[in-house]
């Protein structure tokens, strides 16, 4: 044993894969970016399906790795090269790591908005994205639009971002219309005389206790739901927004105003994600996330020898499947040191 | 049919029959807009559409139908279309909007002659 | 007389091409609507025709153009046009000269040399025997740089090549031969009679016996005869029926003839006119790109040509008319486009139904028409409106709650009776408001309106507004440190050659850094309204690559004038895109 594991990205599935790498006797050495483990947990207040609090997770994680590995704060890969099976890998702080494999756990970002001109993201102010408004929800200030009223109608948007071959992204983000569904709940919650939409093109509620998630915020919060996709918005002399989407199930164009906006943004690659690939030569799919050298038996395998993947730099994923796959990859990246002989079966 | 009253009735007019549908039509639209198989009805196209402004112009819709072979109510819809284009923009699967509108608009002219 | 036998095929190929040009050429004029006869008529006989001279001898035989595009192309095309046309005219002269007659035979400069073995005894016949061989040189070079080309095309300028028709191909082989086979036949009785000149002489000197020139120079005559009547009955049915087209779309354009909106005489001259030359082929981003060669002018033209229409050539160009402008014989090649795809559509009379209910507000002087597309990038629209306060302009904003389309993408689409209707009621929407002055942030529009509408006052693209109240002074601009790169939209700049504009407002508000291809040779975005039927995938292909240019100037920002535009180059977000309302309402200062 006594071999070196190099992990890049301390989110929540470089966290949980060096936990396990390590406890499997593996020295590892966890780099991140930030001054700060946790990636996009640090930013989410409650979770679904359930609503537990994003910090109960993110100190679960902690307790994993804490005083078992070695974290490098505030740095990252600035080159990388492979010598006899051996990647050799220089950190932005000068430091040289040897490992004999390395995982990339360097996650996703979230889109853009307002690349989606039309629906007026960072041109009126109170059209917000799904992550500003889990910042709003874990600021614990009173819900307020920015001409400072209490909002009286709310819309989430569900596919920012995301299957819109307009931007490039073709794939579904998976998490979004449960999130959407989660926050709208959260909303009520906060605010029960508000009124809530959910536009949606199609709700993609497949997870264990989603589809009673949906259910709740029907039966409990009245939370409406409108098959139709977002076409454009417009702001009103009151800085409270008009939008414009067809209600496709009743077959009509629709109006209306709405006090909020919250855009449910999808995933893209994140920056760090796109320079490993570069770094690593790793091949991309079209959806330019890190392609997995086969999408049923080999998820966790790059196109790199010795180089492996986890968490969302390979595909959109919830937190749960996160965690499954950070484990996952330790186990395969164990066997691949280990040179267990399942590791000779083809793909 | 049988007059067999099973305690309902579906009024003819109102099915789709889709068996008797002239659904070549929109297998002849896709031979020269293939794009049209493409659309996820989402309705970007009809909430954003100039010709809706003023008129009952729902491409969605006109999709749909054709897809059904319900042709017979898509001429009225189709033509109040002025090509402009602003459904192309936002369309989220590619549509060729604008082609389609066109592809339709020359079978049903195709289809009216005797 | 001079007469031989082998005069026959000549005389015959060239009776039937006159006649069949002249039959044209009244077929055309016939045809022509009454208003346009009279315009040729009032043009032939004014003085304007000397200029119209002027251009044919510069276009059509020295081909300047062509030499602006590629010195060797424009040698190649130039020493072969004016080299024969040199040759005829001189050799009338010659054969004039000679026989002391004012008129003669026309095949008698043909084959002067045949009919007179006597070496040219007076100064002049010696001068002009020189000078024809110039001549004859001169083309002979032409041939060999036109071999030169088919195997070194990069030489020329040129990366593809046009692929010639079989009658092409025949056609040129005919014309390869004719002067090389002149060559022969001079030479063969320049030896025998020792009367050739420093070229066709070279044979002569450097053969001692006459044996095998006797051999040789009456079937030499014959095949120089027969490869000119090839070339001859060839023609009209050949690419080289531009020769005597383009002479004739020179005339008709400058007597202020253009497209109808049917295929008229005037795009059939048009059609005629191209040498299929292949220009056009390097500048089609639809060929570079995604290998769409069907759109390409020297096919698509050949197509209508043949009579035989290509329906993708109509339909997936994107009308960016960044061929047209490469032309050198200025070929409308996108009203020839849209001409064509009218022939397509099957529904000629349609109108579009019920808009009626469309309106506009009035009250200001300055009335902002955003478009239907600027609805869709609404940073524009507030941007022009913030502009337009700072500027304390008396203005409304005529289409805040919804355009009527201006008609325009009808028209390219080729339905001109519907774009006719829409633009008829939209023309009177805007009249009604009572403004004094029209500006629009969409290019479409603003060459729908200049070109198709009756306003009668001033319409501006927001980017000439700007420039006109950055210069009076209404409004600053604070200048930064952001570099920018400019895209010139097609219908803006080439569509309506308004480069300097944004330029000027640009280098006002920070550093402006040019890629390699600006002003009429920028790139289409390729979201181009202009095409009927390009995928999704197409256009994403041509706009990813087209984008590569400004990414590699390494600006902060690509400033845009379009919302077309910019809607597309936002898609594969590779650089910052920003309308220059954007910029200017960024930065501007009362
Ligand atoms: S999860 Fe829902 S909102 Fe997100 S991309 Fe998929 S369908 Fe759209
Ligand atoms: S092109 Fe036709 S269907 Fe599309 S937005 Fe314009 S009018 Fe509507
Ligand atoms: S916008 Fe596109 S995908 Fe959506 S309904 Fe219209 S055509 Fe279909
Ligand atoms: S269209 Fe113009 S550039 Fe193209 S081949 Fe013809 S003459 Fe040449
Ligand atoms: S107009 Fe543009 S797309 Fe069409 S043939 Fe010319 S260069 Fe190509």
């Amino acid at each position: 044993m006594g071999k070196d594991v190099l992990i890049i990205g301390g989110g929540i599935a470089g966290m949980e894969a060096s936990a396990y790498l390590s406890a499997m006797g593996y020295q590892v050495t966890l780099v991140e970016k930030a001054n700060e483990l946790g990636g996009h947990l640090l930013r989410w207040e409650r979770l679904f399906p359930t609503q537990r609090h994003g910090k109960e997770v993110l100190s679960f994680l902690h307790c994993g790795i804490d005083g078992k590995i070695r974290v490098i704060k505030n740095a990252e890969p600035v080159a990388a090269v492979t010598r006899d099976d051996l990647h050799i890998v220089t950190l932005s702080t000068g430091e040289v790591i040897t490992a004999n494999a390395v995982l990339i756990t360097t996650g996703y970002k979230t889109f853009d908005a307002s690349r989606k001109e039309e629906y007026g993201y960072g041109i009126y102010n109170n059209v917000v994205t799904s992550a500003d408004l889990e910042e709003m929800f874990s600021s614990g200030k009173e819900m307020l639009t920015s001409s400072g009223i209490v909002p009286r109608r709310v819309g989430f948007i569900h596919c920012v971002g995301s299957r819109d071959e307009k931007v490039g992204n073709i794939y579904c983000s998976k998490v979004c219309c449960v999130t959407a569904v989660k926050q709208a709940i959260e909303l009520k919650e906060r605010l029960p005389y508000a009124e809530a939409f959910c536009f949606y093109m199609d709700l993609r509620m497949y997870g264990m206790h989603f589809e009673e998630l949906y259910k709740e915020a029907q039966e409990k919060h009245g939370v409406q739901f409108i098959r139709g996709r977002l076409s454009e918005a417009a702001e009103n002399q009151d800085h409270s927004l008009l939008i414009k989407v067809e209600d496709t199930l009743t077959g009509r164009p629709l109006k209306m105003k709405m006090d909020l906006l919250v855009l449910m943004v999808g995933f893209e690659p994140s920056d760090g994600t796109q320079k490993m690939a570069e770094l690593f030569h790793l091949e991309t799919g079209s959806t330019r996330f890190l392609k997995m050298a086969d999408e049923h038996t080999s998820t966790n395998v790059s196109s790199v020898q010795g180089v492996f993947l986890a968490g969302t730099c390979s595909a959109p994923r919830t937190i749960t499947s996160t965690i499954t796959d950070a484990r996952a990859a330790a186990a395969k990246i164990t066997s691949y040191l280990s040179q267990y002989s399942i590791e000779q079966r083809e793909n | 049919m049988s007059a067999k009253n099973f305690g309902f009735s579906i009024h003819k007019d109102r099915q789709i029959d889709y068996d008797k549908n002239y659904r070549e039509f929109y297998y002849r639209v896709k031979a020269v807009e293939p794009s049209i198989s493409l659309c996820i009805s989402c309705g970007n196209c009809t909430a954003t559409c100039s010709a809706g402004n003023f008129t009952s112009m729902n491409l969605r819709n006109v999709i749909l139908l054709a897809a059904r072979g319900e042709v017979n109510n898509l001429g009225d819809n189709v033509s109040a279309c002025l090509l402009c284009g602003k459904c192309q923009l936002g369309c989220p699967r590619g549509v060729n909007t604008r082609n389609v509108v066109i592809a339709i608009r020359k079978e049903l002219k195709i289809r009216r002659k005797p | 007389m001079n007469f031989d036998p082998f005069i026959i095929p000549f005389s015959v190929g060239a009776t039937f091409l006159f006649v069949w040009l002249f039959g044209k050429l009244f077929g055309w004029i016939y045809t022509l609507p009454k208003r346009d006869q009279k315009k040729l008529q009032r043009h032939v006989f004014s003085f304007r025709i000397l200029r119209t001279f002027g251009e044919i001898v510069r276009e059509c035989l020295l081909h300047f153009r062509l030499f602006r595009i590629n010195a060797l192309l424009g040698y190649m095309h130039a020493s072969l046009a004016a080299g024969w046309f040199l040759l005829i005219i001189f050799g009338t002269v010659e054969s004039k000269v000679q026989s002391g007659k004012a008129f003669n035979m026309p095949y008698d400069p043909i084959f002067y040399r045949f009919f007179n073995h006597a070496p040219a005894h007076t100064i002049q016949l010696q001068t002009l025997s020189f000078l024809m061989d110039t001549f004859l040189l001169l083309v002979l070079s032409a041939v060999v740089f036109a071999w030169f080309k088919r195997l070194r095309s990069k030489w020329f300028g040129m990366r593809r090549t046009t692929r010639q028709s079989r009658v092409d191909r025949v056609a040129l082989t005919a014309l390869w031969l004719v002067f090389p086979l002149r060559f022969l036949a001079e030479s063969a009785t320049g030896a025998i009679y020792g009367n050739g000149d420093f070229f066709t002489g070279i044979l002569g000197r450097a053969s001692e016996s006459d044996a095998v020139f006797r051999m040789i120079e009456y079937p030499a005559w014959w095949a120089y005869s027969i490869s000119l009547c090839g070339f001859f009955v060839l023609l009209p049915f050949s690419r080289y029926m531009h020769i005597p087209a383009e002479i004739i779309l020179v005339t008709f354009r400058r007597a202020g003839i253009g497209h109808l909106r049917r295929f008229s005489a005037f795009a059939d001259i048009e059609v005629e006119s191209c040498s299929r030359c292949g220009v056009c082929i390097d500048t089609c981003q639809l060929q570079k790109d995604v290998d769409i060669r069907e759109v390409l002018p020297v096919y698509f033209l050949r197509s209508i040509r043949e009579r035989d229409t290509n329906e993708k050539g109509a339909s997936k160009c994107l009308v960016c008319g960044k061929c047209a402008q490469a032309c050198p014989v200025r070929i409308d090649v996108n009203n020839q486009r849209i001409v064509q795809r009218e022939e397509f559509n099957s529904n000629k009379n349609f109108q579009p139904l019920h808009f009626e209910k469309a309106q506009y507000s009035g009250g200001g002087k300055i009335g902002y028409y955003a478009g239907c597309m600027t609805h869709l990038t609404p940073s524009i629209k507030l941007a022009m409106v913030k502009i337009l306060l700072a500027a304390e302009a008396d203005f409304v904003f005529l289409d805040q709650e919804g355009s009527l389309c201006c008609g325009r993408p009808m028209l390219l689409a080729g339905e001109f009776n519907g774009a006719a209707a829409i633009a008829m009621r939209n023309e009177k929407l805007i009249k009604d408001c009572g403004i004094e002055t029209l500006i629009t942030s969409c290019p479409i529009c603003l060459k729908m309106f200049s070109e198709e509408y009756q306003l009668n006052i001033p319409v501006l693209h927001h980017s000439q507004y700007i420039e006109q109240i950055l210069e009076e002074n209404k409004i600053t601009l604070n200048l930064n440190r952001s570099s920018y790169t400019y895209h010139d939209p097609c219908e803006l700049g080439r569509g309506l050659g308004i480069y300097d504009a944004p330029r000027s407002i640009l280098t006002k508000a920070g550093k402006l850094i040019e890629p390699d291809l600006v002003r009429k040779h920028a790139p289409c975005c390729g979201g181009s309204i202009g095409s009927v039927n390009l995928t999704h995938a197409e256009k994403k292909a041509v706009t990813t690559i087209a984008i590569g240019k400004y990414v590699e100037t390494h600006a902060d920002i690509l400033v845009v004038s379009c919302p077309l535009c910019k809607k597309t180059f936002v898609g594969p977000n590779k650089i910052k895109v920003m309308d220059i309302a954007e910029i200017v309402a960024d930065r501007c200062e009362k």
